[in-house]
């Protein structure tokens, strides 16, 4: 009877140092095949400044200080620098969401602009007259735009103009 | 029987001598040759294979095609003091493993404030597993739509994040799963003073990545602006890649240090958020018309018209928008506009062109006596404003035709000469 236990042990030691050595080959066989992978790659590179102002957004949100009496609501934006803007030497067009600007005020190192805008009801009749001012100024290390209007309604307006439509402005130098 | 028992016997002996062999070879090879292996898995833009290349877009498709990433985040830290903190991070995947547009989707959070994690005590590995944090909004984003189907862990229509949630994302296009599996256990003195045993096991949440994220925002060196950093989310993620033979997503268990890189976009703004508009979800608070102004303005209109007020002043490009013929018969100048305006108002349909002409402008280098052939022939005009002293002002042929003129305003000494034949639509007539 003991010799039969002894060997039934002995049968099931037998196999489970098979299993585990079967285990053990294949982890050996992946380990020794295992070889140093890259997948993909990344591709970004981070814009410090550009050649020519463009700025797009799909909103634009004014902002009003509880401490300016002027009821100026302003929406001011750092973007990246612009490398070769010189309005003393060159020409540029002000565009708008496709729209070009005329009477800007164009500076060695600036850009000003007046937008009016009329928004009509459904009758046809105009629900408000919103004056947009734009400013660009183009400083050594960055550009700062700043679009301001007054009053909250003329903000509203405006703000659900670029919600609605989007915001591109475009500064283009003219050849 | 016997000979075939001993041949038993001595195969069992022979193979159990082989897994011995095998077994000290593996032990030597695994803890003794110091060869080491990295698997790198790069995140990059997670935008569909069907998605043609970028030069191939129109600008409008451009606009809707040109940007997604894994991770994409906006930071409204309010340090202006003019609206309110909100952070929000967004994972951009696929629901299936084409990699096709029809399968995008988007899963994000959104904190109203400054988030902080904090250790969750959990029961379980499987409670861990499903927990998700209750400080945040959820949202999605599905066909264009975003909107928050979350109601609690249980019986929730949107994605979940918890880390049970597996993405499909696209490395190299090809599919591979992302799973949050990050852990790590904690050890303490046994009853205080004794050995170093393990005490418990923590597992990061999507609330640990989160925090990580937005602390990576705050301490980046160029401060406020749109820029792209790259993380490393080894500690918190596991990628598996898709085998399209046995259509798996399979772990890699073999290789020795995984590092697993992935693209964040963040916005990162001193304002605070005064609209759902600057959300990444288009919502605050599960709000899409938050807005923190006090008075509620109606702002529904039906069309929107640029106006242009054009005077002598006026320039397009440097080179002024109105041009002059000098007439000897009337001794002064007609005026008219440049066909370069001309062409740009025909280009923007929705400009409304209002006209200002100051006859008495001491600036005025020419006399205009009054409007030329075709002067103003196909632009749109909203109103025509003639200011001036005693003079008559003569209108050529056709010089306000097709012009659909609205208004024209003139001062009272001032004569019209010539309107019959100048315009062919009707004009309500205003005397200043």
């Amino acid at each position: 009877m003991k010799k039969i236990i002894g060997l039934v042990i002995l049968y099931l030691l037998a196999f489970v140092l098979i299993v585990v050595g079967v285990f053990c080959g294949i982890r050996l066989y992946k380990e020794i095949k295992a070889e140093s992978y890259v997948n993909g790659s990344i591709d970004i590179s981070n814009r410090f400044s550009q050649e020519s102002f463009n700025y797009s957004s799909t909103s634009v949100v004014f902002y009003h200080d509880l401490y300016d009496d002027t009821n100026t609501y302003s929406f001011e934006k750092d973007l990246l620098k612009v490398d070769d803007f010189d309005g003393q030497k060159k020409t540029y067009q002000v565009v708008l969401n496709d729209y070009v600007l005329l009477n800007t005020e164009i500076n060695a190192g600036s850009v000003f602009a007046t937008v009016n805008m009329d928004f009509y009801n459904i009758e046809g009749k105009i629900v408000n007259s919103a004056t947009l001012k734009i400013s660009v100024k183009f400083l050594s290390g960055k550009t700062q735009l700043t679009l301001a209007t007054t009053g909250n309604e003329n903000a509203s307006f405006l703000e659900q103009y670029f919600t609605d439509n989007g915001i591109r402005l475009q500064i283009i130098e003219i050849l | 029987m016997k000979v075939l028992k001993t041949i038993g016997n001595c195969c069992l002996v022979f193979l159990c001598v082989i897994s011995v062999c095998v077994i000290i070879a593996f032990v030597y090879y695994h803890y003794f040759v110091k060869d080491t292996t990295i698997g790198v898995n790069n995140i990059n833009d997670q935008l569909a294979v069907d998605i043609k290349k970028d030069e191939d877009l129109t600008p409008e498709e451009r606009n809707e095609f040109e940007e997604r990433w894994f991770m994409e985040a906006s930071y409204y830290s309010n340090a202006k003091n003019n609206g309110v903190q909100l952070q929000e991070l967004k994972y951009n995947y696929f629901t299936g493993y084409n990699l096709t547009s029809d399968q995008y989707r988007s899963t994000g959070m959104q904190y109203m404030g400054d988030f902080e994690t904090y250790m969750n005590e959990v029961n379980s590995d499987k409670e861990a597993q499903q927990r998700v944090l209750s400080e945040f909004y959820y949202y999605d984003t599905t066909n264009g739509i975003t909107w928050s189907g979350f109601k609690g862990q249980y019986g929730s229509v949107a994605t979940t994040l918890n880390r049970e949630q597996q993405f499909i994302i696209k490395i190299d296009n090809r599919p591979f799963s992302i799973q949050l599996t990050g852990q790590y256990d904690v050890y303490g003195r046994l009853w205080g003073f004794l050995w170093n045993v393990k005490q418990g096991t923590v597992y990061f949440d999507y609330g640990d990545v989160f925090d990580c994220v937005f602390s990576a925002i705050k301490s980046n060196d160029h401060g406020y602006g749109d820029y792209y950093i790259t993380l490393d989310l080894s500690q918190y993620f596991t990628i598996r890649e898709y085998d399209t033979a046995t259509k798996k997503f399979k772990a890699d268990d073999v290789t020795d240090i995984i590092k697993n890189y992935a693209v964040l976009k963040f916005h990162y703004d001193e304002n605070g958020a005064r609209n759902s508009t600057q959300s990444l979800f288009g919502s605050i608070a599960c709000n899409p018309s938050y807005d923190t102004s006090d008075e509620q303005i109606d702002t529904t209109y039906w069309q929107e018209r640029m106006t242009y007020n054009l005077d002598s002043t006026s320039k397009l490009n440097g080179k002024e928008v109105f041009i002059y013929r000098y007439s000897e018969v009337y001794d002064g100048y007609f005026l008219s506009m440049s066909m370069d305006a001309k062409k740009l108002f025909a280009d923007m349909p929705r400009a409304k062109v209002n006209i200002t002409l100051d006859l008495d402008n001491p600036n005025l280098e020419h006399s205009i006596v009054g409007l030329d052939y075709d002067a103003f022939n196909g632009l749109e005009i909203d109103t025509l404003i003639i200011r001036g002293g005693t003079q008559t002002f003569y209108l050529l042929e056709k010089s306000l035709n097709d012009t659909q003129l609205r208004t024209l305003k003139r001062t009272r000494n001032i004569t019209l000469d010539g309107m019959q034949n100048a315009i062919n639509s009707e004009y309500a007539e205003v005397i200043l």
